[in-house]
């Protein structure tokens, strides 16, 4: 034995990695493979490319020699233990399935494809889901693109199927993300009476017939003649609906929309007057027309003329077309996220669909059998719809919910995902938040809230203060006490005995006589309110020019009051008054067309302001009262401030900060 | 009266008075050609038009198709009633009856074959003639009208050959039972009586207006229409539309229609019916209204089914009535087009 490991060669390995894959196939057991790769020198690597390269040839030599699906699948489920035991990449199995399928005709494929079915679970593994899943779809994408729809409906179904189980809800490479339509499914019917098949058919028949047309009317042309009357004009018009359907994006167009809103009126003109019985569906008397034997790839419409009074007398069919124009309405409508941006419906055609889709849904329920309980269900169905589109428009985000998990730790790429949501915190509630406005949920209340948050402060205001003072109280009556005017007793305020009561109150509040003991009796309160009013007016000043100056100190001492309540930073909250504008205008002058799209000003009324004068200050000065009028109580110099930073006219937003603090 | 002429484009006297004449046209009488393929329409104002329905009904029909091949003045009064024999038209208006040949009628300017009257009792009686029978069997023409008689006219001579008496008010429809044969008249009195044509005597008759499941007296008590189905006949009219059992003489079904009907006719296992309103209503025997199907004129006179066999390709429904416009149905279940005078 030498000391140096020995070393890999390739084509030994392969040989002798082929060999055991051959006593494995047929032992169908994987141990020769298992004690062959630990015999084998080299690196693991190595040594697993091998392996790989080793079950293609065995397979490739299987195939060539036609033997039996089993060996097939026997080589492939090695593969699979291979890779679960460690000593093939884990590719392997697929790239197999792969060449087989691909080499192989349909029929055997499909046995190939039920083992595939079958390893479902297998696939969906960890080991082999994520080295495998593209190699599945690509293998399934062209077993699809092999197979016929419509003669191997079973077989494309159970691809399509399988497909469905591997991959998770949310796998894009299924998904028509940009709602494309299938544009190459045209509807053929008959234009002009030369393309009609009705001519072809009867010419025999007209050739006999000739004799018989000597009775008429010196008609020199008769037209192809068929045995039944037909609405040449109705059916035309039917089915180039279909055109429509095909690709909805026509209806945008104006001219395309006339021809649609016209065709569909009739159409549903007929419907409408043509109310079907459940007797009448009759699908024996159905005649089958070929339409000329093409390959078709989606179901299609036969639109032979003759068939059309069989069709409109057809529930089935009538429930077809309601539902297609449903579905084209609900695309017209919807918010798709790949829709062109000019592809926008205008009023007119919303009003028409509306109306139209009541109609439609009227008609789909009239239609029997069970026409209530399927017009419900296809309401349903696409509302339902609704959801996947904005599913789609969203990017298609996963179905699976992260759940949030804070005491097991879990790996790296699946972090707990936390919903942070955004609401206003509770400080911001209470005034303490950065705008120091206490938010009250409507803007009004928030206004009104914020002329004094504080709501002691706002109830020792001097505008609360609704007991008048004795001067105002007692006028009046001290006017009326001087003897020099004369006032006779009945006259007097004091005599009423409403006034008597409130100038009770008042002197209880206001005055200190009223708590004097007095050792006069009065008789009656006139009496005694006679003699309190004659203290009152020796004490008070000569009435008339004092109360004017009281009031007016009154008034001074309320705003001051108010002032007083503001705090420096709610200041700023307030809305801008009308001197700063001025002096703010000055300083804004040219700038302001600048500034004018950060105060949210729309073109036109930019161009109003324009029109309007030739001074630029003017212009300034319009913009912000048109700034202020739009903002409201939201006009605060702290907002102008943010728009002039915004607009880059910082210079100016620091001007204006400085004058703020200047004011204050 | 205003002139109720909406077109924006100033229109010469004759178009204006052509188009006042469309608004307050009436058709009275329609009838297929023996061939099939045309369709001859009689109005109020006396003129016939025909349509070329294999025209109007072919692949490449234009708006033109569905006006008429040609018009002409047939009478001075209108037209109630029409028929047609396998060479001519037979057309029946104020007191006369003229006939005119198929084939001679596509070319302008063509003259009736004949014209005739039947001899009414006095010579200053120019009674209408409602209603025109053609009787095959034995080559006949019965009319039936104004002056409440009917009168049998030999088509090979000309010659009226029997008057009928017994309505005692005017009569406004008539129909055939072809198996005895007998014909069945309805009229304003409310009766209809079986006349049997070789004795020329009346054999039964049914007052409808006297048994109470069908008569409305508030519509009166006259009989529009009448179809018979050799043991079965149904009328309307004034009372309701009814189906009767003629030998047992008992209404057997009753149809749940309020409107009165002008005419009424046999299809297959149907019954359609047209009368005030604008539909074309389908019943089944037992009585299920099947379909109302909209026409365009808002009252329906007279409905004919194209059911020659020699143009089964314009086998098609026509109902006309208090408008200008014939409807086509090809299928019964909607109106596909209108001709239009």
């Amino acid at each position: 034995m030498s000391p140096t490991p020995p070393l890999f060669s390739l084509p030994e390995a392969r040989m002798r990695f082929t060999k055991s894959t051959r006593e494995a196939l047929n032992i169908k057991n994987i141990k020769p493979l298992l004690s062959t790769f630990s015999q084998v020198p080299g690196s693991e690597n190595e040594k697993k490319c091998t392996l790989d390269q080793a079950f293609r040839g065995v397979l490739e030599e299987e195939i060539i020699n036609h033997s039996s699906c089993e060996n097939v699948l026997a080589i492939i489920s090695l593969a699979i233990g291979g890779v679960t035991e460690g000593i093939c990449t884990a590719s392997t199995p697929f790239v197999l399935l792969g060449d087989v399928l691909d080499c192989l005709p349909l029929d055997q494929c499909d046995t190939i494809f039920t083992f595939v079915e079958k390893n479902v679970a297998t696939w969906k593994s960890n080991t082999f889901y994520s080295a495998g899943k593209n190699y599945l779809l690509r293998m399934c994408n062209d077993l699809l693109r092999r197979l016929s729809k419509s003669q191997n409906t079973v077989f494309c179904g159970r691809i399509q199927l399988f497909l469905a189980r591997l991959f998770p809800l949310s796998e894009k490479s299924g998904l028509n993300l940009q709602s494309q339509f299938n544009l190459e499914n045209v509807t053929v019917f008959n234009t002009n009476e030369q393309e009609s098949t009705l001519g072809q058919k009867h010419t025999e028949d007209r050739e006999e017939g000739m004799d018989v047309e000597e009775g008429e009317m010196g008609d020199e042309e008769a037209p192809t003649t068929c045995s039944i009357p037909i609405d040449y004009n109705l059916y035309r018009k039917f089915w180039s609906l279909q055109d429509y359907f095909r690709n909805p994006v026509q209806c945008y167009e104006k001219i395309s929309w006339k021809t649609f809103l016209k065709y569909s009126e009739e159409v549903l003109a007929v419907f409408k007057s043509y109310k079907l019985d459940d007797t009448q569906a009759s699908r024996k008397k159905m005649e089958e027309l070929k339409t000329g034997g093409e390959h078709v790839y989606f179901a299609k419409f036969l639109t032979s003329e003759k068939l059309m009074d069989l069709q409109l007398s057809d529930s089935n069919f009538r429930r077809h077309i309601l539902l297609q124009y449903l579905i084209l309405f609900q695309y017209l409508k919807g918010q798709v996220k790949f829709k062109s941006s000019n592809y926008v419906l205008t009023d007119e055609q919303s009003l028409w669909i509306e109306d139209t889709t009541k109609s439609v849904y009227q008609l789909l329920s009239e239609n029997p059998p069970d026409g209530e309980r399927f017009s419900k269900m296809v309401e349903h169905i696409l509302n339902t719809e609704e959801n996947w589109n904005s599913w789609k428009n969203e990017g298609c985000p996963s179905f699976v919910k992260e759940s949030v998990c804070f005491v097991h730790h879990r790996t790296s790429d699946t972090k707990p995902t936390r919903i942070i949501r955004k609401r206003t915190a509770p400080e911001d509630f209470l005034g303490k938040g950065p705008s120091k406005k206490i938010l009250m949920g409507n803007e009004e209340l928030t206004r009104l809230w914020n002329l004094c948050p504080d709501n002691m402060e706002a109830c020792k205001s001097e505008t609360r203060e609704y007991m008048p003072t004795l001067e105002e109280f007692f006028e009046e009556a001290i006017e009326q006490a001087d003897p020099e005017n004369m006032v006779e007793n009945e006259y007097k305020a004091v005599n009423n005995s409403n006034y008597g009561w409130r100038a009770l109150r008042l002197l209880a509040r206001r005055s200190p006589h009223f708590f004097q003991p007095t050792n006069q009796q009065f008789k009656s309160l006139p009496e005694y309110l006679e003699n309190m009013v004659i203290k009152l007016a020796k004490e008070l000043p000569p009435p008339s020019e004092e109360i004017k100056t009281g009031e007016d100190e009154d008034e001074e001492d309320n705003d001051a009051l108010l002032k007083e309540n503001e705090s420096p930073d709610v200041r700023r909250d307030k809305p801008v008054t009308g001197e700063q504008i001025e002096v703010f205008a000055n300083k804004l002058g040219e700038q302001w067309k600048i500034l004018a799209p950060y105060l949210e000003m729309k073109d036109s009324e930019i161009r109003q302001i324009e029109c309007d004068s030739e001074d630029m200050k003017m212009r300034a000065k319009q913009l912000l009262v048109a700034w202020q009028d739009q903002e409201g109580v939201h006009a605060t110099p702290e907002n102008l401030i943010n728009a002039l930073n915004k607009s880059g006219l910082s210079d100016l937003a620091e001007s204006l900060t400085n004058d703020n603090e200047t004011n204050s | 009266m205003e002139r109720a002429v909406p077109l924006a484009v100033p229109l010469g006297q004759a178009e204006v008075f052509q188009a006042l004449q469309r608004l307050h046209m009436t058709i009275f009488s329609q009838s297929v050609s023996p061939c099939g393929k045309f369709l001859a329409a009689g109005n109020n104002y006396g003129q016939i038009a025909i349509f070329s329905l294999s025209a109007a009904l072919s692949s490449e029909a234009k708006e033109e198709s569905k006006k008429p091949v040609v018009t002409f003045q047939a009478h001075d009064g209108p037209v109630y009633s029409m028929v047609s024999t396998d060479r001519h038209l037979l057309s029946a208006g104020d007191g006369e009856v003229k006939a005119w040949l198929w084939v001679e009628m596509l070319k302008k300017g063509c003259k009736e074959l004949w014209c005739r009257q039947p001899p009414y009792r006095t010579s200053l009686e120019v009674p209408e003639i409602n209603a025109l029978l053609l009787v095959p069997k034995e080559n006949s023409l019965i009319l039936a009208g104004g002056d409440c008689q009917l009168h049998t006219m030999d088509l090979e001579t000309g010659t009226f050959t029997r008057v009928l008496r017994g309505h005692t008010d005017y009569i406004h429809c008539l129909a055939l039972r072809e198996r005895s044969p007998e014909v069945l008249s309805g009229g304003e009195d409310g009766a209809v009586r079986l006349w049997d044509l070789r004795t020329a005597k009346e054999v039964q008759t049914i007052e409808v207006y006297k048994h109470e499941e069908c008569s409305r007296p508030h519509n009166g008590r006259w009989i529009g229409c009448l179809a018979t189905d050799s043991d079965w006949m149904v009328c309307g009219g004034g009372p309701a539309l009814t189906l009767w059992h003629l030998r047992s003489s008992t209404p057997t079904t009753i149809f749940p229609m309020r409107a009165p009907q002008k005419h009424v006719t046999f299809y297959q296992d149907l019954i359609l019916s047209a009368g005030q309103g604008r539909c074309v209503n389908q019943w089944q025997l037992s009585g299920e209204l099947k379909a109302q199907v909209p026409g365009s004129s808002p009252g329906l006179l007279s409905l004919s089914l194209n059911q020659q066999p020699a143009a089964p390709e314009c086998k098609v429904l026509t109902a006309a009535g208090n408008s200008c416009r014939v409807d086509v149905f090809t299928n019964l279940g909607y109106r596909a087009f209108s001709l239009s005078f």
